[in-house]
């Protein structure tokens, strides 16, 4: 049963890698993650040369 | 004038491994020169044959690869060395896992690596793979090198204590996974030792058009994930650091991340247009091309609008004017690849030196130039220095090295234009109207145009190595100062 349906799912790779990118586009750009994604670009410039932290 | 001294106790304080990073930064310029230098030579040998000296061991064929591979693996690799070590410490605000002696290994192990397939090259050891001869032997040792990277910049990443990991370091990390992959992938050989033949010789576990397309795979990866990835790493980190202010657009950052690892492995095949390779694998190679323009000009746009509203550092710091100029380029190198990786196109550009001036539109204008912007940043840094030694000479090196490149490139568009157009011309009988070596008698005068783009590049180099030993010296230049001081004073 199993084996069935992982040989009618395998040659499909193509669209379940499309899907996981859209996926990851729609989590990316949804207006309620805008504000925590934004912050992480701030990373660079908070480093302290000398200090681990 | 000296900083040295002031400097010194400043230093002792970094709970950083630094000392490891210097070396690359060192490693990473001499190798340039090195590389840029063996790379005009034979740019000029092919102006004037008679260069070759008559010597097995200074022709072309084995100067070729001595170049490609100081440049790429030699510059490149210790460019990337050097910044991801110094970028995944600063931003997982940890040191580096396995420290100082596991970093040297790396260093050292990676310097022998490269001493090791130059001197196989020059007697004429080589598995012929272009941008993959080192033997088996080489390569071996090398995968022993760079695991011990995979395990420091994971177990680095690992020790965090920045919850989020910077987007710089996925694409570093996509860099040093998916060249295991395809340095292991590509290079399955059977050294024929094992046989009673020579030690140092090996046949691939490939044949014909299997090998090619392994090949290709694993060639045009090299570019995608090691002058590609490991450089966007770069741009990622230094471009904001520079301007000061964040990425344009991180989410943005995050879709090219994403959109890259999904495309660019499928690109190989626009190498083999019109070859053995089965028309489908062809079409699908000239398809993920042609897609890859998109998230290409994503990054690019990600990187060029970091800038805005701060646009006069374009003017007034010429270390970003390495850093932006490099961004534009790599637009133009992504846009003219899918282009030539069309078909209709391809038939017109392939095997000519239109491929070699949109090569070097990449790895000169792209890969050197952000490599140069982050190596003025990180010698300052790292040696203590309040700045480097003189910011006109960065400037001349930016002119020289741009008008370099412009020759280069310009030369090898015209020239190779010309000689896919001579090829296919036919006369009114139905004959070839040229035969091979009008077309070679022809390219002449754009070779020697190319050889002196070629020498302003070196020069550039050479700028620039000097200003390193100087700033690494403590010296700064008394000059007029490059920065305005409304300029200076908004940096504080």
């Amino acid at each position: 049963m199993i084996d069935s349906i992982i040989s009618v799912l395998r040659p499909l790779w193509g669209v379940w890698a499309m899907v996981i990118f859209v996926g990851i586009v729609v989590w990316v750009y949804w207006p309620k993650n805008r504000s925590k994604i934004e912050a992480y670009g701030q990373i660079p410039l908070k480093d302290d040369e000398n200090e681990e932290r | 004038m000296t900083q040295a001294t002031v400097a010194q106790g400043a230093k002792d304080a970094t709970p950083y491994f630094d000392d490891v990073i210097q070396k690359f930064v060192l490693a990473a310029t001499f190798w340039g020169i090195v590389g840029f230098l063996a790379g005009d030579f034979i740019a000029w040998q092919l102006a004037f044959p008679a260069l070759n000296l008559d010597l097995e061991w200074t022709s072309f064929g084995r100067v070729r690869p001595v170049h490609t591979s100081a440049v790429v693996f030699a510059f490149g690799g210790n460019v990337l060395f050097a910044t991801s070590l110094y970028i995944v410490q600063r931003t997982s605000r940890a040191s580096l896992w396995g420290g100082r002696a596991l970093g040297n290994f790396i260093f050292w192990g990676y310097q022998l690596f490269i001493v090791m397939a130059a001197s196989g090259y020059v007697m004429g050891i080589t598995q012929g793979k272009e941008y993959a001869e080192p033997e088996w032997y080489t390569d071996l040792w090398l995968t022993v090198v760079w695991v011990a990277y995979l395990l420091t910049f994971v177990g680095t990443l690992y020790k965090r204590k920045e919850p989020h990991i910077y987007v710089a370091n996925w694409f570093f990390l996509a860099m040093i996974i998916t060249i295991a992959m395809l340095h292991i992938g590509n290079n399955l050989a059977v050294p024929i030792a094992l046989f009673g033949g020579t030690w140092w010789k090996s046949y691939e576990i490939y044949s014909g058009v299997q090998d090619a397309m392994t090949q290709w795979w694993y060639g045009h990866n090299a570019v995608g994930f090691f002058l590609t990835a490991g450089f966007l790493g770069i741009m990622y980190y230094f471009v904001p650091k520079r301007a000061e202010r964040p990425v344009y657009s991180y989410r943005l950052s995050i879709v090219h991340f994403w959109a890259l690892i999904f495309l660019y492995i499928w690109a190989g095949p626009h190498h083999l247009h019109y070859t053995a390779l089965p028309d489908w694998a062809q079409t699908l190679g000239m398809t993920f091309s042609v897609m890859l323009w998109m998230p290409s000009w994503g990054g690019m746009i990600n990187g060029l609008m970091t800038l805005s509203g701060a646009w006069d550092k374009l003017r007034t710091d010429p270390v970003m004017r390495f850093l932006v100029t490099s961004v534009a380029f790599y637009g133009m190198s992504t846009f003219e690849g899918p282009m030539m990786s069309i078909k209709a196109v391809n038939s017109l550009s392939h095997y000519t030196d239109w491929g070699i001036g949109h090569v070097h539109s990449g790895s000169l204008g792209w890969v050197a130039f952000v490599s140069f912007g982050a190596l003025y940043c990180l010698v300052p840094t790292l040696w203590k220095r309040k700045q480097l030694y003189s910011m006109r000479l960065v400037s001349y090196h930016f002119w020289i090295s741009t008008v370099g490149i412009v020759l280069y490139i310009t030369a090898m568009w015209i020239s190779g234009v010309m000689q896919g157009l001579m090829w296919r011309a036919y006369d009114s009988m139905g004959f070839l109207q040229y035969s091979f070596v009008e077309t070679v008698a022809a390219m002449h005068p754009y070779y020697i145009i190319r050889a002196t783009g070629g020498v302003l590049f070196l020069t550039g180099g050479l700028i620039m190595a000097y200003n390193f030993y100087r700033t690494i010296k403590g010296d700064v230049r008394t000059e007029v100062p490059y920065e305005t001081p409304v300029a200076a004073a908004a940096r504080g």
